[in-house]
């Protein structure tokens, strides 16, 4: 009980790390401040972001699909993420992120996904909605036991442009983390869902 | 297009390459939690005794368990009145009708102290008086049959000189003790057995040395069971008195084995290891006469013996989601179907122990 309290907190405090910034600007709006012209992006730009927040195990895939439970508490998980734009609407780069969740008997899963990204991004000023996917590999462990899983991670965001350096919002992205046994019927595909917020940082 | 499929490949090579046997999804998918009763999980447990129809722990205060009505449910709130306050129990045995409990405390060792049965509720003036126990730290407390009799073995520090040196206790009655040894140890005694073979042998383990002989003032060092190095710390020795078997462990991943009371000896033919960390065994138990015996590690849960293969194995428990799986088993206590193992983090039980395959059911944390 104490772990899952703990992971609220975690999760509680990444939130509103998150959050306070857009607070701030809404106070600035309110001041007057005048407002930037839509900024236009091209091959060179770049992006830094950093994501946190929730981590939803959905439930696990035989490879005969048929799904069965996780058993998992509701966790955390966070990213980094470096991309490029390649023209005004997509962009490509890398993504590094971690989560971790509870097991019934209070084991921690963690996994360390990294994986190369592209996104594709849909802009109506002050907003961009970027759909993603991410192919990778996932480094998961559990007690004592490690494990490389292919990953793939489809996702979306609705991200609201504070000016033309920052823009913040809310991601979904899936995770679809292919898990393979020696044993042929025990492999597994985890699949799980990421709901986070994001800073992203042009420049 | 070679570069492709040769990348194609080193990735389903990573990927396979790094599959154990399950899957750690699949071992989620397959987890259940644990029936977790009220005894906390994070005290070390030092003993464990049968006393009646009751069991008693050594966790630092001596809590009393109660079998019926079932669950077993432990008496936390009113403990077992130390000798003096603050003294903590880091041994217990169950002789005769009475609990022997060695305690300490923070500023002076306070010894051997008797609870008097058969419903003992206090240590208060129960101090062993006998000169060689009275006011020393008691390192090891064990019940060993000597032809059918039990006997109350207790080994102390004797403290003043410099290293320390540890004697080893023999008693009938609990009251009267006379040295084992012919001279002491400067290692502390982890363990000690008998062997019912060749008129009667006790056996005692002290660092990497092996104690053997047949009665007071008698015991000495031997030689080591055979392939053990002279660095090798020996940490407990176990005898099967039906067969006359001893088993010996060490914390260089091995279990010696002697069918023959000390004559001949084998062990598992590589040292067990966890990835690259060597497994240091610390006790043995099983059935009279059984092939397959439990085995006590540090920090890796249990690990099943079998004898009847050549050269032995050992088969760690394969439970691998419960707390038990990464626990320090330092003892257990058998009691017909139900197995309790006494770890560094709380105690588990057993209540399908059976003997002949050292096969169990669902564990309980007490």
């Amino acid at each position: 009980m104490n772990k899952r309290f703990l992971s609220i907190l975690i999760a509680a405090v990444l939130i509103t790390s998150v959050l306070a910034p857009l607070a701030a600007q809404d106070e600035q709006d309110t001041q007057g401040k005048p407002k930037e012209p839509p900024p236009q992006y091209t091959l060179g730009d770049q992006t830094l972001s950093i994501n946190a927040g929730l981590f939803v195990p959905l439930f696990f895939l035989t490879y005969q699909f048929a799904a069965a439970p996780t058993h998992l508490t509701i966790g955390g998980a966070g990213s980094l993420n470096w991309m490029a734009y390649v023209n005004s609407w997509l962009r490509v780069g890398i993504e590094v992120g971690g989560m971790f969740a509870l097991s019934p008997n209070g084991n921690t899963l963690l996994s360390l996904p990294m994986t190369a990204k592209a996104s594709y991004v849909l802009s109506a000023y002050p907003f961009e909605i970027p759909f993603s996917l991410g192919v990778g590999m996932n480094v998961v462990k559990y007690i004592d036991t490690s494990m490389v899983d292919l990953i793939l991670k489809p996702g979306v965001s609705g991200l609201w442009a504070y000016n033309a350096s920052w823009s913040f919002g809310l991601n979904a992205t899936y995770w679809w983390s292919m898990q393979f046994s020696k044993t042929a019927d025990q492999g597994r595909i985890g699949n799980f869902l990421e709901l986070s917020l994001c800073a992203l940082y042009h420049y | 297009m070679k570069a492709r499929i040769a990348i194609v490949l080193l990735v389903m090579i990573t990927f396979l390459s790094g599959c154990p046997e399950g899957g750690i999804y699949y071992t989620l998918e397959n987890e259940t939690k644990t029936t977790d009763n009220t005894l906390r999980n994070d005290i070390p447990i030092h003993g464990i005794a049968r006393l009646g129809s009751d069991y008693y722990i050594a966790a630092g205060n001596v809590w009393k368990g109660t079998l019926t009505p079932s669950p077993v449910t432990w008496d936390t709130a009113t403990p077992i009145t130390p000798p003096v306050g603050g003294a903590l129990c880091t041994a217990l045995v169950a002789f005769g009708a009475d609990l022997y409990g060695g305690f300490i405390t923070q500023s002076d060792t306070v010894g051997l102290h008797k609870a008097a049965g058969p419903s003992p509720t206090t240590f208060v003036g129960g101090q062993i008086a006998d000169v060689g126990i009275k006011d020393r730290q008691v390192v090891l407390l064990a019940i060993v049959k000597s032809l059918t009799v039990p006997e109350l073995v207790v080994s102390t520090a004797i403290v003043g000189g410099s290293p320390y040196t540890y004697d080893l206790l023999l008693s009938t009655d609990g009251a009267a003790y006379s040295s084992l040894l012919s001279t002491t140890s400067t290692k502390p005694f982890t363990g000690v057995a008998y062997t019912s073979a060749s008129g009667g042998n006790y056996w005692a383990v002290a660092g990497s040395s092996l104690y053997s002989g047949t009665g007071v003032a008698n015991l000495v060092s031997v030689a080591s069971p055979t392939g053990a190095t002279s660095s090798e710390v020996l940490t407990s020795v176990f005898s099967d008195n039906e067969t006359s078997r001893l088993f010996v462990t060490s914390n260089l991943g091995y279990v010696y084995y002697s069918s023959n009371a000390g004559l001949s000896w084998t062990r598992n033919e590589t040292a067990v290891k966890v990835g690259d960390t060597v497994v240091t065994f610390l006790t043995v138990a099983g059935g009279s006469g059984q092939s397959k015996m439990l085995v006590g590690s540090d920090g890796y849960g249990y690990y099943v013996l079998d004898t009847a293969a050549s050269p032995p194995t050992l088969t760690r428990f394969s439970e691998s989601t419960i707390g038990l799986y990464t626990a320090s088993v330092r003892r257990f206590l058998i009691d017909g179907s139900r197995l309790f193992a006494c770890t560094l983090k709380g105690l588990w039980r057993n209540e399908s122990f059976n003997a002949t395959g050292c096969t169990v059911g669902s564990w309980i944390q007490e």
